[in-house]
């Protein structure tokens, strides 16, 4: 199973933008999710369609299963 | 006469993600989308937020800029 951790900002035009990070440490630490956040808003270095990034929204784990399609051969 | 335009600026990670065949295998992750202002120490610092939440260990941080060659 492949994990993703998203990441979801709140950006200056009242918009939302997401920075992905594959293979997230587990368990996820959410203190350690916010203040890795926090830190990218605070450093400014990203801009995004909608402009830079200002809050924290939200953050999730995706998952992602791959199941093979069988033939009958 | 030629110039270097920047079009595009890109923030990579370079993480170790162990051995293969006994040679050392590299997991690079690309975010686009970096202002053009932004300082090494900005991108250290970005960079090592973004690592700090994956289970590989960060060897490198690397700013990618492309530029257009234009005719002037």
């Amino acid at each position: 199973m492949d994990k993703t951790l998203e990441l979801i900002f709140i950006t200056s035009e009242g918009s939302t933008t997401s920075l992905s990070v594959d293979g997230p440490a587990e368990p996820i630490d959410p203190a350690a999710v916010q203040t890795a956040m926090q830190t990218i808003i605070d450093q400014n270095a990203f801009v995004s369609t909608s402009g830079s990034l200002v809050g924290i929204k939200s953050a999730r784990v995706l998952t992602r299963g791959v199941e093979p399609v069988d033939f009958a051969l | 006469m030629a110039n270097a335009h920047v079009m595009d600026i890109r923030l990579r990670l370079v993480f170790d993600a162990g051995f293969k065949d006994g040679k050392p295998v590299f997991k690079r992750r690309t975010y686009s989308r970096v202002r053009s202002g932004a300082t090494a120490d900005q991108l250290f610092y970005t960079g090592s937020a973004l690592a700090s939440l994956s289970q590989h260990n960060l060897l490198d941080i690397d700013r990618l800029e492309t530029s257009s060659i234009l005719e002037v």
